[in-house]
C-alpha cells in the first residue's frame, strides 16, 4: 500500500526546506516608495520583478529597491490591497498607492479536497478569516467563531480546558453525536480546542448538504474546515502576542443568612428554624458580631490571573514558504486553589517547497502537550451543586472541634484516641476544619469536595500531514496526502479516607492510572483539473479517494482497598507501590476503526455567470459500526448559481456603484452522521464474562456467566440528511455594504431509535432506524466598511432563525423521555416527541395561584387531578435564534473592537431547588407571595418545599434563555513605527480588552450562556455550570 | 531520472494506491470479548457460564438494588400492614411511602423495575433450558448434552418456576414463560393465577424427578442453600400449592422436605444470624444468593447494585438525628424501614424479650440505655445515663414515620452489638465499608426453614397430619424463646406466629391477600380499622430530653397527616407497569382493568 520511495525525494526536499535562505536579494536600482490611501507608508509589501526570480519587501517606512531592467514590470502586492502591476519605464525611484481591496469576493475559499473563489460559490460556505479572529482571547479555535457568523451556534462552558463545540444549523438527531466534521488541513480531527485562533488563516464552515456532500456520510451536522497559517513570501517575520488575563464571577444570585432564615422559615414554619438555630447556631470568631452570614460563591470562588504567549516565525519566497509557532496556555479557574487549570502548549510547523514547477511537497504539524485538573459541575453532590446549595447558616471554618456535627466529631475524637477505623483526612487549611452544614443531608463543604481526590490529566497529540502536489501539465493538480494523528495521555487519581460528613465519606484508599495511545492516520489522494475552453466554459474535475484508519490501545490498572499501598507519602501514590495483596482492576482492549471513499466533484461555469457544481461520495465503514451488506452508501449534492449582475440587461439597469454584486444560489444534498453507530449495535453475539457469581458460601472464586448481549437488527444504518439551500449574496455601493442571505429545510431521517419491545423477550428494546427532524432557518448577514479620512470602521451584523422539529418518530417508537437531573427529584423531563422540538422541556403549565396560594396548573386531560399526564412541551431548550455584532473602527493608532452575540428562544429550568434547610435563587424569595409580598407571582415557600411538586417542573420555574452578551470590547493602540523602528520592531501595538463583563439576560442563575446549552441529556436544565467568568485582558502584540 | 518519466512515475504510483487502499478487507475487524452466538451452548463450560449468567442475573436484579432500594422489598414490605416508610420528610422516601400509602399508579418506577428484573431473570434461565434441551421453540435437540447440561437445566428450571411463583402472587396472570421467546414471538398472558401456580408445581416436580437437581447434602451442606436445590424445589412447589389454595399437595412436598433432615432451625439465640453474615448458610436457610465478597470479580458498580449498599444505609437508623452515633451503626442512615409501633407493641406483649423481638427491634429502653452510644457513659449506672447528653434523639426535628422501636433485624452492623451476641464474636456485616465501594454483604433472604414449617403447619390444618402440622408449628414457637407454645392447631396461631417469624421478610403482604381471597382475613379490618387506620397518620418520635429540656430522655410520639387511599381489593395486587403493558398488550385484572384501554397518553 504504501511506497516509501516515492516520497522519499519529496521528504529530502522537506527537510532541507526548513534550512533554505531568505532574503539574501540583489542591490537595487529601482527605488520606490509604497503608501495607502492615506499616504501612510505599508509595511511589508511584496514587490517583484516579473519574469525574474528578483523582488524585495518595503521596508518600515514602506520604502524599496530592487534590481530591474528599466523597461520591467514590477508587482506590488499586499494583504487587504489591490495587486498592482507598475511598469518601470525608466523610472528610479516610484511611488506607488495601494488601493485597499474592499470587495472579498476575490477570496479564495477551502471547500473540501480544492479551493474556489468566493464569487464561484453554489453553496452555502461561512469563511472566517484570520483577521477576524485575530485579536480574540479565547485560546480555542471553535470558540473563536461565536457570533461570526451565521448559522453557527458555539456551545462553551465556563470551566477551564473545557473546549467548546460548535452546531452547525441546529439539532438534527436524538443522539448527542451532532458535532460538525472538523478538518484541519486536510486532516480530520476530533476538536479544534488545541489551534489557538492565531494560528488560524481561515476557518470555512460548509453548512450546506452540497458543500459538506464531498464528505459523505460524516458530514450530516456541517463541515468545519481550518487552514492554519503557511507564512507570506517576503522577510522573515517574527511576531509575539501575550496576554494577561484576570478572571472573576460574574453574578450573585443566592440568599444571604436574612433571606434564608426568611425563606426556610416560610417553608419549615419559624417554630422549626428556632428548634434548628438552637440546635446549631452560634456565636462564630470569623463574623461580623459573631453571627455566621456566609456567601459560600465567595467562599469558593476568587479573581485569579491567566496567561498566554505565542511567538511566531513566518516567511517565505517564490520556492516555498514557512510558519512555525509556539503558543503557551495557563488559565486557572476561579475556584480557590489550584484545583481547576488548564495549561497548554503547542507547537506548529508548517512548511510547502516548490521542488520543481511541477512538483510541490509540505507539510503541517502541530504537537501540543496539555494538562488539566477539574472540579465537579453540574451533577449530583457536584462541587458546584454544593457551593449552591450549602447554607450561609454554615460558617466556612469550625475553629474548635466543639463545633463540629456529630459525626466529623465521632470520627475526629475516634481519630485523636487512635480508635478510628480509618486514618480518615478531616480537610482544613490554616483557618481551620472546612465545616459542613448541619442543617442539611448536604454531603459537604465545596472546599471538602475539591479536596477529596488528586487527580492529573494530560497527555501529547501530534497531528499533522505530508502531502505532495504534482502539475504535470496545466491546469491538472495531483494531491497525495498522508494526514496523522497521535496521542498519549495519561491520567492519575489518588484518594484517601475522608470524612466530610455522613454522606461525604470514604473508607478506602483509592489509586488509578489510565494510559491512553491512540494513532491515526488517513491516506487521500485526490486530482483537480480546470480547463477553460472556448474562453467562456470554465470546466473543473476533480476525483479522489480516501483511506482512514483509527486504532486505540488504552491500559488502565485501579485498585481500591482499606490499605493498598506500601505507604502513604506523595512519593509512593503510584501503581508500583501497590501491595502485593492489594485488589487491581486492568482493562486493555486494543481497537480500531477504518473506512474508504471515493468521492467526486464537476464544476461548470459559463462565463462567469452560471454555475453548476456536482458532488459524490462513496463510502463505507468498517464491521464495528455496519454490517457487511450494508456498509456502503453514496451521498450526492447539486448546486447552481447565477451572477446576475454580470448580465448585461442587469448593468445597463443598475450601475455597479450602486449594485456592485449580485448572485443568486440554490443547492441540493445528502449526508450522513455514521458517528451515531459504534460497537456492532447490529449484531448479537455472546458476551462473555458479563455476570458472575460465586456457589461457595466460605469460599471467594467467582464463576463467570455469558448471555447474548442484545437483539440484533441487521439492517442499522446511519443518519441521513437532505437540505436545500437558497441564497443571494449582494454587495451594493461600491462593494461597502454587504447583504448575503441563505434560507435552507433540512431533514434528517433514519436516526437511532430504541424500540421497546415485551421485555419477556430478554431485553426491553432493540435499535432501529426512522423518524425524521427538520431544521429550517434563515441566516442573514449584513456588513458595512467604510472610511472617513484617518478614521475608518466595519459594522457587521449577522441573525439566524432556527425552526427545529421532531416531524416523526421510527416506526413503533415512543416518544424518549430523559430525566437527567432525576437525582434532585424534580419531575421535569426533556422528550424526544413528534411534533415538537427535539429534546424539549416536558414539565407542567403554571397558571397562577388560587385565592389561597396554591398554584394551580393547567388540567390538560380534564381530570380533576394534577398528574404527570398534564406534563406538556413547555419550551425548547435550543436557541430558536442567534445573532452576532462586530465592530470594528480605527483611527490613528487606535483600534477599538467590538463582538457581541446574542441568542433566545430557548428555556432554562433551573433545578437547583432541594428541600430541608439548602439554599437556591433569591429570585425565588422576592417573587414568593408571602404576608410581605402578597404580589409575589410563585407560591409560598412552605407550598412548595419538596422539588418533587409540579410546581418546580413547571412554566412557573421557567426562565427564558435569552442573552446578549459583549463577548469582547477591546481598545488597542499602535505605537507610531517612527518610535518603535528605533528597536526593530515594525509594529507594536497595546491593548486592553473587557470580555464576557456586560451581559444582558433576565435569567436569575448562575449565566444563561453554560447554564444548560453544552449539555445533551439534561439541555435546558441548570444544575450549577461553571459559569463564563468575566475577564479584564492586557495585551501586546509585536512584529519584528 | 528524466523529467518526464518522473511526470510519469508519480501518476503510476498514485494509481497504485489508489487501488491498493481500495481493498476493503480492511474493513473487517472482529469484535472483541464475544463469541458467534450460533456455535455457542454446546459444552460443559458453555452450560456453567449460562447457569452461572442466570445466578449472576438474578443477583444483580431480583436481590439487587435500584438504587436506595431493592424493588420486590420495597412492593412487598410496605405493603404489608407492619412496616413503614420511615425518611427524613414526608417526601425523602416518596418510593417506599406509595406503598404504605396505597397511591402508587402504574407509572411506578419500582413497579416497573420489579417486573423488569423477574422476567428478565426468567429470559436468563431460558437461555439455559431452550438452549439445552428441546423446550424451545421447534423442539430443537440442543447442540450438546451431558449430565451437567442436564442438571443446568434443572437448576433453571426451578429459578424459572420460584420466580413465576412470585409474579403471580404479585400480578395474578403474568405470561407462563416456559421457553426462550424469538425476537419476533409476543408473550401469552395466562388464563388465570391458579394455571400459572399449577405449572410452577408441575415444574418443580419434574425437576425434582430429574435426577439431575443438586440436593442438600445435610444441615451442615451450606454451598446448598446458594443454588437451586431439591429441598428449594420442594418449599416451591408447597408454597404455590399454597397460593393456590391446595393444602393437600403442599403438604406433600413441604412433608418430603421436612422428612429430608436436610434442614434445621438453629438456636433460639442465633436466630438474629439468619440475617447477617454470621447465619449464611446454615441449617435454616433453604435458599439464598451468596452474596460473598470477591474484589477479582465484576466492575464497581455491579458490586454496589447487587449488594445493596444504598439499602443497607436505608435500614441504619437516622443517626443524624441521634445525639452520638452508637456503635451498631456502621454509618449515617436514614430509618428507612419503620416498624409499625402498634405492631411492635404487641410483638412485644407475645414475645417479652425474646431473642426473636430482640433481633428485631428494641424497645425505648434498650435503645436508650442498652445500646452502646458514642459517650463515656456506657458502663455508667442507669442514672447517669438517663442524664447523658450523648444519647438519645437530639433532633428537634425528631425522627420522622417513626415509632419508639427501634428496628435492627436488617441492619448491617458496624460490630454485632452484645444485646445479640452476648459478647460472642461474630463476623461484621460491614467489611470492608458500607458507605461506598463495595459494601453490605448480607445475603438477601429468600427462603429459610422456618417458613416451610409455617406453610406446612398451616397446610395441615383440618387434614389428617394436623399433628405432624402442630408440631412444625411449635418448632417455630419453641425457637422462638417467646414462650408460647400451641396446643392446637389453629389458623390465627399460625398467622399470629408467622407475622412475628417473618416480620419484613416478603411474606406478611402476599399472606394477607392469599388469605383473604380464601376468606380468613378482612383486609378492610387489616388495613384501614386496626390500630385506627395504620395508614392514615405518620408518627413522629421526639426524646423530651433534648425537646423540651426534660430532666430524662423520654421518648413520646405526635403525629402529623398524610396523603393516602383507603385499603380496596384492587391493591390486592398490582397493575401490570404502563411501559410493560404497552409492550406486550396484558391486561388487568381485579380493580385495575380500567388500564386497560388506556395509551401512553391517557393513563393515569
Amino acid at each position: 500500500m504504501w511506497n516509501s520511495n516515492s516520497l522519499r525525494k519529496p521528504l529530502v526536499s522537506l527537510f532541507l526546506l526548513c534550512m533554505f535562505p531568505l532574503g539574501a536579494l540583489a542591490q537595487s536600482v529601482i527605488k520606490g516608495t509604497v503608501n495607502d490611501e492615506t499616504g501612510g507608508p505599508i509595511i511589508g509589501a511584496t514587490v517583484k520583478v516579473q519574469g525574474t526570480q528578483k523582488g524585495g519587501i518595503t521596508d518600515l517606512d514602506g520604502k524599496f529597491s530592487v534590481e530591474a531592467a528599466s523597461n520591467a514590470t514590477i508587482t506590488i502586492s499586499y494583504v487587504g490591497y489591490i495587486t498592482q502591476n507598475i511598469k518601470v519605464a525608466g523610472k528610479s525611484n516610484l511611488t506607488i498607492v495601494l488601493k485597499e481591496d474592499n470587495t472579498t469576493l476575490n477570496d479564495v475559499v477551502v471547500i473540501g479536497y480544492g479551493v474556489q473563489r468566493k464569487s464561484d460559490l453554489t453553496g452555502s460556505v461561512a469563511s472566517v478569516k484570520a483577521d477576524d479572529i485575530k485579536n480574540l482571547s479565547t485560546a480555542d479555535a471553535a470558540a473563536a467563531l461565536q457570533g461570526k457568523v451565521s448559522g453557527v451556534n458555539v456551545l462553551t462552558n465556563g470551566s477551564p480546558g473545557s473546549g467548546a463545540d460548535i452546531r452547525v444549523r441546529g439539532y438534527s438527531s436524538n443522539s448527542e453525536n451532532i458535532s460538525p466534521l472538523y478538518i484541519v488541513d486536510g486532516l480530520q480531527v476530533k476538536s479544534i480546542q488545541y489551534l489557538d485562533p492565531q494560528l488560524i488563516e481561515s476557518i470555512e464552515i460548509l453548512k450546506d448538504a452540497a458543500s459538506a456532500a464531498i464528505y459523505g456520510a460524516e458530514a450530516g451536522n456541517g463541515v468545519v474546515l481550518v487552514t492554519t497559517k503557511k507564512g507570506d513570501e517576503g522577510r522573515v517575520s517574527v511576531n509575539y502576542t501575550g496576554r494577561a488575563t484576570l478572571q472573576n464571577f460574574t453574578r450573585r444570585p443566592l440568599m444571604n443568612r436574612k433571606d434564608f432564615l426568611k425563606y426556610i422559615a416560610y417553608e419549615y414554619g419559624q417554630d422549626d428554624v428556632d428548634k434548628r438555630l438552637k440546635d446549631f447556631d452560634y456565636s462564630h470568631p470569623y463574623y461580623d458580631g459573631g453571627v455566621i452570614d456566609q456567601d459560600w460563591i465567595s467562599a469558593y470562588i476568587e479573581p485569579t490571573w491567566s496567561q498566554q504567549h505565542t511567538v511566531s516565525v513566518s516567511g517565505g519566497n517564490t520556492k516555498g514558504h514557512f510558519f512555525t509557532s509556539l503558543n503557551y496556555v495557563h488559565q486557572n479557574g476561579v475556584v480557590k486553589g489550584d484545583k481547576d487549570v488548564y495549561k497548554r502548549i503547542t507547537g506548529q510547523v508548517n512548511a510547502d517547497y516548490n521542488i520543481y514547477k511541477w512538483l510541490q511537497v509540505g507539510s503541517n504539524n502541530s504537537i501540543e502537550k496539555w494538562d488539566t485538573k477539574s472540579v465537579s459541575q453540574r451533577g449530583y453532590s457536584s462541587s458546584f451543586e454544593q457551593m449552591i446549595q450549602i447554607d450561609p447558616l454554615t460558617p466556612v471554618y469550625w475553629t474548635t472541634p466543639d463545633e463540629m456535627s456529630l459525626s466529623v466529631r465521632t470520627v475526629y475524637d475516634a481519630l485523636q484516641n487512635g480508635t478510628a477505623d480509618q486514618n480518615y483526612r478531616l480537610f482544613r487549611d490554616e483557618k481551620g476544619w472546612f465545616a459542613n452544614t448541619k442543617y442539611s443531608e448536604l454531603e459537604g463543604s465545596p472546599l471538602a469536595k475539591r479536596d477529596t481526590s488528586d487527580g492529573t490529566d494530560g497527555g501529547w497529540n501530534i497531528n499533522g500531514t505530508l502531502f505532495a502536489n504534482l502539475m504535470p501539465f496545466k491546469g491538472l493538480t495531483i494531491t497525495s496526502r498522508l494526514g496523522y494523528r497521535l496521542n498519549f495521555s495519561n491520567t492519575h487519581s489518588y484518594t484517601a479516607p475522608y470524612w466530610i460528613g455522613d454522606r461525604g465519606n470514604q473508607s478506602n484508599y483509592s489509586i488509578s492510572e489510565t494510559t491512553n495511545t491512540g494513532w491515526y492516520y488517513q491516506w487521500e489522494n485526490f486530482a483537480n483539473y480546470n480547463i477553460t475552453l472556448a474562453k467562456k466554459h470554465n470546466i473543473g474535475a476533480m476525483i479522489g479517494m480516501s483511506y482512514r484508519e483509527s486504532n486505540k490501545d488504552n491500559s488502565s490498572i485501579s485498585s481500591s482497598g482499606a490499605d493498598i499501598l506500601q505507604s502513604y507519602e506523595p512519593n509512593f501514590r503510584y501503581i508500583s507501590y501497590l501491595k502485593d495483596d492489594a485488589p487491581k482492576k486492568v482493562s486493555n482492549s486494543p481497537s480500531k476503526s477504518a473506512s474508504v471513499a471515493y468521492f467526486g466533484r464537476l464544476t461548470y461555469n459559463y462565463d462567469n455567470r452560471y454555475f453548476f457544481q456536482f458532488n459524490i461520495r462513496r463510502d463505507a465503514f468498517d464491521t464495528s459500526k455496519l454490517s457487511k451488506a450494508n456498509r456502503w452508501g453514496t451521498f450526492p449534492s447539486f448546486s447552481g448559481g447565477w451572477t446576475v449582475s454580470k448580465e448585461k440587461f442587469f448593468t445597463d439597469l443598475v450601475p455597479t456603484s450602486v449594485v456592485s454584486f449580485l448572485k443568486l444560489r440554490a443547492s441540493w444534498g445528502r449526508n450522513g452522521n455514521i458517528s451515531v453507530l459504534s460497537n456492532y449495535p447490529y449484531t448479537a453475539a455472546i458476551s462473555k464474562g458479563s455476570t458472575w457469581y460465586q456457589l461457595h458460601v466460605d469460599e471467594i472464586g467467582s464463576r463467570y456467566g455469558s448471555a447474548p448481549d442484545k437483539l440484533a437488527n441487521p439492517n442499522l444504518t446511519w443518519e441521513t440528511s437532505e437540505q436545500v439551500d437558497l441564497g443571494l449574496d449582494a454587495r451594493f455601493l461600491d462593494n461597502r455594504l454587504s447583504f448575503g442571505v441563505d434560507y435552507y429545510d433540512k431533514r434528517t431521517k433514519d436516526l437511532l431509535f430504541s424500540i421497546s419491545v415485551p421485555s419477556e423477550l430478554g431485553f426491553t428494546s432493540v435499535m432501529t432506524n426512522g423518524g425524521t427532524v427538520l431544521n429550517r432557518g434563515l441566516e442573514l448577514e449584513l456588513g458595512w466598511k467604510d472610511r472617513i479620512g484617518d478614521f475608518s470602521y466595519s459594522v457587521n451584523g449577522n441573525f439566524s432563525t432556527l425552526k427545529n422539529k421532531v416531524l416523526a418518530l421510527a416506526k413503533g417508537a415512543n416518544p424518549t423521555y430523559r430525566t437527567d437531573a432525576g437525582s434532585t427529584n424534580f419531575q421535569i423531563k426533556t422528550v424526544f416527541e413528534e411534533g415538537h422540538s427535539i429534546w424539549h422541556l416536558y414539565g407542567y403549565i403554571y397558571e397562577g395561584m388560587d385565592a389561597d396560594g396554591n398554584p394551580i396548573f393547567t388540567d390538560l386531560n380534564g381530570d380533576g387531578q394534577i398528574g404527570t399526564d398534564d406534563m406538556t412541551d413547555i419550551g425548547r431548550t435550543t436557541p430558536s435564534f442567534t445573532y452576532g455584532v462586530n465592530v470594528t473602527a480605527a483611527w490613528k493608532g487606535f483600534d477599538l473592537l467590538i463582538n457581541g452575540y446574542g441568542q433566545g428562544g430557548n428555556k432554562i429550568l433551573p433545578v437547583i431547588h432541594s428541600n430541608g434547610y439548602k439554599n437556591g435563587l433569591k429570585w425565588y424569595l422576592d417573587n414568593a407571595r408571602t404576608p410581605e409580598n402578597p404580589g409575589g407571582t410563585i407560591p409560598h415557600p412552605g407550598v412548595i418545599m419538596q422539588p418533587n411538586v409540579p410546581f418546580w417542573s413547571s412554566t412557573g420555574n421557567l426562565f427564558s434563555g435569552n442573552y446578549f452578551r459583549i463577548k469582547q470590547l477591546q481598545l488597542g493602540y499602535t505605537i507610531p513605527a517612527n518610535i518603535t523602528k528605533k528597536a526593530a520592531i515594525s509594529n507594536l501595538r497595546l491593548y486592553v480588552s473587557l470580555d464576557d463583563f456586560f451581559t444582558i439576560t433576565s435569567y436569575p442563575g448562575l449565566d444563561p450562556e453554560t447554564a444548560s446549552t453544552n449539555n445533551f441529556s439534561g439541555a435546558g436544565l441548570d444544575w450549577g455550570s461553571y459559569p463564563t467568568m468575566k475577564k479584564l485582558i492586557l495585551g501586546v502584540n509585536v512584529t519584528f | 531520472m528524466h523529467k518526464k518519466m518522473k511526470k510519469l512515475i508519480f501518476p503510476a504510483l498514485f494509481v497504485c494506491a489508489f487501488g491498493a487502499v481500495s481493498c476493503d478487507s480492511n474493513l473487517d475487524i472482529d469484535q472483541k470479548g464475544v463469541v458467534d452466538a450460533g456455535g455457542y451452548y454446546a459444552s460443559d463450560a458453555d452450560a456453567d457460564a449460562a447457569l452461572m449468567d442466570m445466578y449472576g442475573t438474578y443477583i444483580q436484579n431480583v436481590a439487587g438494588t435500584e438504587g436506595i432500594d431493592n424493588p420486590e422489598q420495597v412492593l412487598l414490605n410496605y405493603s404489608a400492614d407492619d412496616i413503614l416508610a420511615g425518611g427524613g420528610s414526608k417526601g425523602s422516601h416518596d418510593a417506599f411511602r406509595v406503598f404504605d400509602e396505597f397511591t402508587y399508579n402504574e407509572s411506578n418506577s419500582t413497579l416497573k423495575s420489579c417486573y423488569n428484573r423477574y422476567v428478565a431473570s426468567i429470559y436468563h434461565a431460558n437461555l439455559v433450558i431452550s438452549n439445552l434441551s428441546t423446550e424451545n421453540r421447534n423442539g430443537t435437540e440442543p447442540k450438546f448434552t451431558s449430565a451437567y447440561s442436564k442438571q443446568c437445566v434443572e437448576e433453571a428450571r426451578v429459578m424459572r418456576a420460584y420466580l413465576h411463583l412470585m409474579m403471580a402472587a404479585i400480578w395474578n396472570r403474568p405470561a407462563i414463560l416456559d421457553r426462550l421467546l424469538e425476537s419476533d414471538e409476543m408473550p401469552v398472558q395466562a388464563e388465570s393465577q391458579e394455571q400459572v401456580l399449577k405449572w410452577v408445581v408441575s415444574e418443580c416436580d419434574k425437576a425434582i424427578n430429574s435426577g439431575y437437581l443438586p440436593k442438600r447434602n445435610g444441615i451442615g451442606d451450606k454451598d446448598a442453600t446458594a443454588r437451586m436445590s431439591v429441598g428449594f424445589a420442594q418449599f416451591i412447589a408447597g408454597k404455590a400449592a399454597m397460593f393456590a389454595n391446595d393444602p393437600a399437595t403442599a403438604r406433600k412436598y413441604l412433608g418430603d422436605l421436612i422428612k429430608s433432615g436436610d434442614y434445621k432451625l438453629i438456636p433460639s439465640d442465633e436466630y438474629w444470624t439468619n440475617f447477617h453474615i454470621a447465619g449464611d448458610g446454615n441449617s435454616e436457610k433453604i435458599f439464598e444468593p451468596n452474596y460473598i465478597y470477591d474484589s477479582n470479580a465484576g466492575s464497581s458498580n455491579d458490586k454496589n447494585s447487587r449488594s445493596r449498599w444504598m439499602v443497607a444505609n436505608l435500614f441504619n437508623w437516622r443517626t443524624q438525628a441521634l445525639a452520638s452515633m452508637p456503635a451498631v451503626c456502621p454509618a449515617a442512615g436514614w430509618s428507612g424501614g419503620a416498624i409499625q409501633q402498634d405492631f411492635a407493641k404487641k410483638f412485644v406483649e407475645h414475645d417479652g424479650n425474646s431473642p426473636r423481638r430482640r433481633a428485631c427491634f428494641l424497645t425505648e429502653e434498650e435503645f436508650l440505655y442498652e445500646v452502646e452510644w458514642n459517650s463515656d457513659k456506657n458502663d455508667a449506672p442507669l442514672a447517669e445515663k438517663e442524664t447523658d447528653p450523648n444519647r438519645g434523639i437530639k433532633a428537634a426535628t425528631g425522627i420522622f414515620s417513626h415509632g419508639p422501636y427501634f428496628e435492627w433485624k436488617h441492619m448491617s452492623f458496624a460490630k454485632a452489638p452484645k444485646l445479640l451476641t452476648g459478647g460472642k464474636d461474630y463476623p461484621r456485616d460491614n467489611v470492608p465499608e458500607i458507605q461506598a465501594g463495595v459494601s453490605n454483604q448480607k445475603n438477601f433472604n429468600v427462603a429459610r426453614y422456618a417458613e416451610a414449617l409455617l406453610l406446612y403447619a398451616e397446610a395441615c390444618i383440618g387434614s389428617p397430619e394436623e399433628a405432624n402440622g402442630l408440631k412444625a408449628l411449635n418448632e417455630v414457637q419453641e425457637r422462638s424463646g417467646s414462650g408460647k407454645i400451641s396446643k392446637s392447631l389453629t389458623f390465627e396461631d399460625v398467622m399470629e406466629e408467622k407475622q412475628y417469624e417473618m416480620w419484613f421478610e416478603n411474606c406478611r403482604f402476599l399472606d394477607l391477600v392469599r388469605w383473604a381471597k380464601q376468606g380468613k382475613v378482612n383486609l378492610d379490618e387489616v388495613y384501614n380499622k386496626r390500630y385506627g387506620g395504620i395508614h392514615t397518620k405518620v408518627p413522629v418520635v421526639y426524646d423530651e430530653f433534648f425537646t423540651k429540656g426534660a430532666a430524662k430522655h423520654k421518648l413520646y410520639v405526635e403525629y402529623s397527616n398524610v396523603n393516602y387511599n383507603d385499603f380496596s381489593d384492587k391493591y390486592m395486587y398490582l397493575p401490570f407497569p404502563l411501559d410493560c403493558r404497552l409492550a406486550n398488550h396484558f391486561k388487568n385484572v381485579l380493580g385495575w382493568e380500567s388500564l386497560n384501554d388506556t395509551s401512553e397518553e391517557g393513563a393515569e
